[in-house]
């Protein structure tokens, strides 16, 4: 029997679906992608936890949004092995239609807009460990611990990588 | 640049999300994909539970014994199941009710309403259904075939139509219970709008059907009659949200009720004025009876008018809620004697008599207290 319900992970779908395309936008930039790999990562996980024992799904059930990236990451990484492309480079990045931003067209939001593009490029242009510790941390609000979870890493390794992180994006930011 | 105004431009990028359209269409995908390998799980494990495959078709099978049916029906599934279901399913979609694949079309519509992502979006999608039941009783109508079979086609439909409402009613918030007010009106205005056609097409298609689907219709509009109330009260309930527009719609659908409540009435008062006739101006007990609560209805709906006319929406609603119950009660009785010859004042037993007179004076009482409450 499946251990975790339809009901459950439809929840689980609705709470953290924009979340985890947005963390794949900003990997693979591009819209059409970002949603295929969105749409394989509920795909997979649920053919995953629903066809597990239940002693390994508990474990994966105890945090969810964990577990979702960890599809995430994987899927991103296949993509790019299968493409032969390492992440996209700054051009590709700029790609100012691919996404939705809430707001009317005045002025203060066509502003807005033009900052979330140069914030997009900046954090575009870091190496894929830097983005992923941005984007959990400050975008999903993710706490250390559950970030040294899906990493494996300690947690001091991560505050570390968050802070070299952050120095990174300054400087692309200034630049 | 200082750290904090690193993070809060960060922060900015939070307005970047999927489009709503797509996040929809991925959870209807998903909870097909779900339901569809629940099924292909049974089918592998245990042949008997095909049972629980067919679940759906629970309510057809009992007036269906054709082979030819069962076969195109667990045919169409398994096809569904294991391969070129995107053909099978789209094939169902075309079907009309008595066809093989039309239980598919239900279960389809049903899986994507379970996949939508709120309540609002649920009843919309309810009301959606039944508006396409609509339209296919409109087509089985045009079908020339015997009584019986078209009996079969529009119980299916008048059934499934049934269904609809009373879940999207059902899924209104109760008078009084809390619910975001404007979310609250748009789906009780889905609810009310469908309710509304389901009695319109009814009263357009009655003529054109035998008279074995007769009780079915009227089961329908009753069913359609109690929706379209609840979700008036709903919209009344909430009415201090709605603008000027929305307030003169709600009055002008109370006052429609009140309009059909007065002419049931009248077709009783002439069945009355028929039985009287018939028995040298004699009237039975019952006859006595149900022109007693017809006159008490006709008084509550009076007042449900000068009430509309205060604009006292919720007083006027609340009036002909009661005065189309006691309508109801006293046209049970007029039908049970006109079954049992009793109308016209022949064979009236007292303890008839007694039972229906309890029965009525407990809707009465209900209407006098608006009445008092009203004085």
């Amino acid at each position: 029997m499946p251990n975790i319900g339809e009901e459950q992970f439809l929840d689980i779908y609705d709470k953290y679906v924009g979340k985890i395309y947005r963390y794949i936008y900003f990997r693979v930039s591009a819209a059409e992608t970002a949603q295929d790999l969105t749409s394989d990562v509920f795909l997979k996980s649920w053919q995953y936890l629903s066809s597990q024992q239940s002693a390994v799904n508990s474990k994966r059930l105890e945090n969810p949004r964990a577990f979702l990236y960890q599809v995430a990451r994987n899927l991103i990484s296949d993509f790019y092995r299968k493409k032969g492309n390492s992440p996209l480079s700054l051009e590709e990045i700029a790609d100012k239609d691919a996404f939705i931003v809430d707001g009317r067209d005045s002025v203060v939001e066509i502003d807005k807009n033009i900052e979330i593009d140069s914030v997009k490029e900046a954090i575009g242009s870091l190496n894929a460990d830097y983005q992923e510790v941005i984007i959990w941390r400050y975008l999903d609000e993710m706490e250390i611990k559950e970030m040294a979870q899906i990493l494996e890493k300690s947690e001091g390794a991560v505050r570390v990588l968050l802070s070299r992180a952050l120095a990174a994006l300054r400087d692309n930011l200034r630049g | 640049m200082r750290e904090k105004d690193i993070i809060k431009k960060i922060e900015l990028l939070q307005k970047i999300k999927p489009n709503d359209e797509w996040v929809i269409s991925l959870r209807s995908k998903l909870a097909f994909r779900m339901e569809m390998e629940r099924k292909k799980d049974l089918l592998n494990k245990d042949i008997f539970v095909l049972k629980e495959l067919f679940s759906f078709w629970k309510n057809y099978k009992t007036n269906r014994t054709y082979a030819t049916y069962r076969f195109a029906l667990s045919l169409g599934i398994i096809l569904s199941i294991l391969g070129g279901g995107g053909l099978t399913a789209f094939a169902s979609l075309r079907s009309l009710p008595g066809s093989g694949l039309y239980p598919l079309k239900i279960a389809l519509e049903r899986a994507h309403v379970l996949a939508a992502t709120s309540e609002e979006a649920k009843v919309k999608l309810r009301s959606e259904m039944a508006g396409r039941r609509l339209e296919e009783l409109k087509t089985v109508v045009d079908i020339v075939e015997p009584a019986e079979q078209k009996k079969e086609r529009v119980d299916q439909v008048m059934d499934n139509i049934q269904e609809q409402l009373v879940t999207a009613s059902n899924q209104l918030p109760k008078v009084g219970e809390k619910m975001e007010p404007g979310k609250a009106i748009a789906a009780a205005r889905a609810v009310s709008e469908k309710a509304d056609q389901v009695e319109k097409t009814l009263a357009q298609v009655k003529d054109f059907l035998p008279n074995n689907v007769g009780d079915k219709l009227a089961q329908t509009a009753v069913t359609a009659d109690k929706a379209g109330t609840q979700a008036l009260e709903v919209i009344v309930d909430n009415q201090d949200q709605s603008d000027s527009a929305g307030k003169k719609e709600v009055l002008a659908k109370i006052g429609e009720k009140i309009a059909t409540a007065k002419a049931e009435i009248k077709i009783m008062g002439e069945r009355a004025r028929q039985a009287t006739s018939t028995a040298a101006g004699k009237l039975g007990i019952m006859a006595v009876l149900v022109k007693d609560q017809s006159d008490k209805a006709q008084e509550l709906l009076s007042q449900a008018s000068e009430s509309l006319n205060e604009e006292n929406a919720s007083e006027a609603l609340r009036t002909v809620k009661v005065a189309k119950e006691i309508i109801k009660m006293a046209e049970n009785i007029a039908d049970n004697d006109d079954r049992q010859g009793l109308f016209d004042g022949n064979g009236e037993t007292a303890e008839n008599a007694t039972t229906t007179g309890k029965d009525l004076d407990n809707a009465s009482s209900s209407g006098l207290m608006i009445k008092n409450k009203g004085n």
